[in-house]
């Protein structure tokens, strides 16, 4: 069995190399949006049982109907392409080479919620994606019937949280705000507000074509469908794949041209998300729901491959350094308790530090976990803790020897 | 609804700017972290500390405390 039976789904189509697909071209293609009422389309996404894939994992479907039975008035559509997560390229290839895919999903969603306006939220640093987007809007100005525009996220991880995003939108302020209200109640100038990240809208866009059927005819275990995921590090072909949900990451990394021996761990779901030991790893299906009832998080759809030989505890506190820089501040718990379990990660990978520092990072990953306007204390406490599980006796070691196996093995050839 | 079920505090993690006065007018109920902000001890407020607790919210220099009924809001 391939990673992909029945083929590509959002990638299908002319080979992305070939930049944008034009309207023209995604009409010949796919036909028009369909012409599906909201009721259907809701119903038809609950049954699909597509999950988010902005990294929260929450049924599409279940989200478009609260709006639909929530506040009256008109609503307002977030188009969320910011894809702030460092490793993980597949809502820019997407924005890139699909663009009319994703407007076809946000013009759906914004049918069925009874929206008037679309935001198409970017990545600043997104430059073709936004280009390519941007010019979508353009070549079908004159056939939609809702206004549709373009805002440039600022870079910076947190700029893609929902409420962040409705922050700057109304005030050019990336911070997120406190709940309730969520967007959904009160969002982009007050309005009811859904924001959905473009993978999402793409499948809403395929579903409300092909069915819930057609969505759930793939897909190894819990959870039906596809996904798009990024593949990094020590593989020889990394990069944006297309696979079906419950490939096993071992699969994954084959495609990508790596190889078992060469795997020590896997970071799976993003800066959010947690790292697996290659051993565990391998065999593990990329099931958003099989992995959730093992503490772990699809996030994104981001793999990347640790080196086997590399120090586990240095690629920690780089990526736990990222986090706490990236904490909005606004926080107490999220700017201190990241700054101090960064700091503490830092020292105990430089060899200077005590084993002590281990019980701090613990203690800490516990205290700041819930304890912010938003998720990244504890997405980056999940991150931390899960550091702590898989690269244990490296941080052991650390903290006693002051150095690791990584570089022992370094000494030894040389 | 009935208030039996006690009451949760919920905080508002951008206004408050760990002063730590809450907990240090109840201490039992309201602890502080290493950076002393708030950390709520588990489990719902019981309804004869209530008025107590109050005090402390009323307290707060930057109106970054609630009280609500036990359960009727997520934790964030
Ligand atoms: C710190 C943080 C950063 C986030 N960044 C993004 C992002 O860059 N893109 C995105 O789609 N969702 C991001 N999210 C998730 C959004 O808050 C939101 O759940 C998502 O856009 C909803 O779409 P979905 O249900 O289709 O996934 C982020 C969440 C957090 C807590
Ligand atoms: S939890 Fe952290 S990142 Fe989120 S709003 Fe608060 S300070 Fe900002
Ligand atoms: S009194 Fe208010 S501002 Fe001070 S620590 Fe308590 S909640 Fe935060």
């Amino acid at each position: 069995m391939g990673i992909l039976p029945g083929g590509p789904r959002l990638l299908a189509g002319p080979p992305p190399r070939g930049g944008p697909e034009s309207y023209g071209d995604h009409l010949a293609r796919l036909g028009q949006t369909p012409a599906i009422g909201p009721e259907d389309m809701v119903t038809e996404l609950e049954l699909s049982g597509l999950l988010g894939r902005g990294g929260g994992g929450f049924p599409v479907g279940r989200k478009w109907r609260a709006l639909t039975e929530g506040p009256r008035g008109p609503a307002v559509v977030v188009v969320n392409g910011a894809e702030g997560e460092p490793r993980s390229s597949k809502d820019r290839v997407l924005m890139t080479y699909r663009p009319h895919l994703v407007l076809d999903g946000a013009v759906l969603a914004a049918n069925a919620v009874g929206a008037d306006s679309i935001v198409v939220y970017v990545g600043e640093e997104h430059g073709r994606a936004r280009a390519a987007m941007a010019a979508a809007i353009e070549a079908r100005s004159s056939t939609v019937l809702v206004s549709i525009r373009t805002v440039a996220a600022p870079i910076g991880y947190v700029s893609g949280e929902a409420t962040a995003a409705v922050h700057f939108i109304n005030s050019g302020d990336a911070r997120p705000t406190a709940t309730p209200p969520r967007p959904s109640e009160a969002g982009v100038r007050g309005r009811p507000t859904l924001v959905q990240n473009v993978e999402s809208l793409a499948y809403a866009a395929l579903i409300a074509r092909f069915g819930a059927g057609w969505f759930r005819s793939v897909g190894r275990r819990e959870t039906p469908g596809t996904a798009l995921v990024t593949v990094s590090g020590a593989v020889s072909a990394p990069g944006v794949r297309e696979i079906e949900l419950g490939t096993t990451i071992g699969e994954l990394v084959e495609a990508a041209g790596g190889r078992r021996d060469s795997v020590g761990a896997v970071l799976v779901g993003g800066y959010f998300g947690a790292w697996i030991s290659g051993d565990e790893g391998w065999a593990m299906g990329l099931d958003p729901q099989a992995m959730r009832a093992r503490g772990l998080t699809f996030g994104c759809g981001m793999v990347s491959v640790h080196p086997a030989g590399a120090c586990g505890v240095a690629a920690t506190a780089e990526i736990m350094a990222f986090m706490a820089e990236s904490s909005a501040g606004q926080c107490g718990p999220c700017l201190h308790g990241l700054r101090s379990i960064a700091d503490t990660a830092a020292r105990l990978a430089a060899g200077r530090s005590d084993a002590a520092a281990i019980d701090d990072l613990e203690r800490w990953t516990s205290l700041v976990t819930g304890r912010g306007a938003c998720r990244q204390p504890d997405g980056a406490a999940a991150f931390m803790a899960s550091a702590v599980r898989v690269f244990g006796s490296e941080f052991e070691r650390h903290a006693r020897l002051g150095r690791c196996s990584a570089d022992e093995a370094s000494v030894d050839v040389s | 609804m009935s208030a039996d079920l006690g009451w949760d505090l919920v905080i508002d993690w951008i206004r408050c700017d760990g002063y730590g006065l809450c907990g240090d007018l109840v201490p039992d109920i309201i602890g502080l972290d290493d950076w002393r902000y708030p950390l709520v001890h588990p489990g719902p407020i019981p309804n004869d500390r209530r008025h107590e607790v109050q005090r402390a919210v009323d307290c707060c220099p930057m109106r970054a405390l609630k009280l609500v009924r036990a359960g009727s809001m997520p934790r964030r």
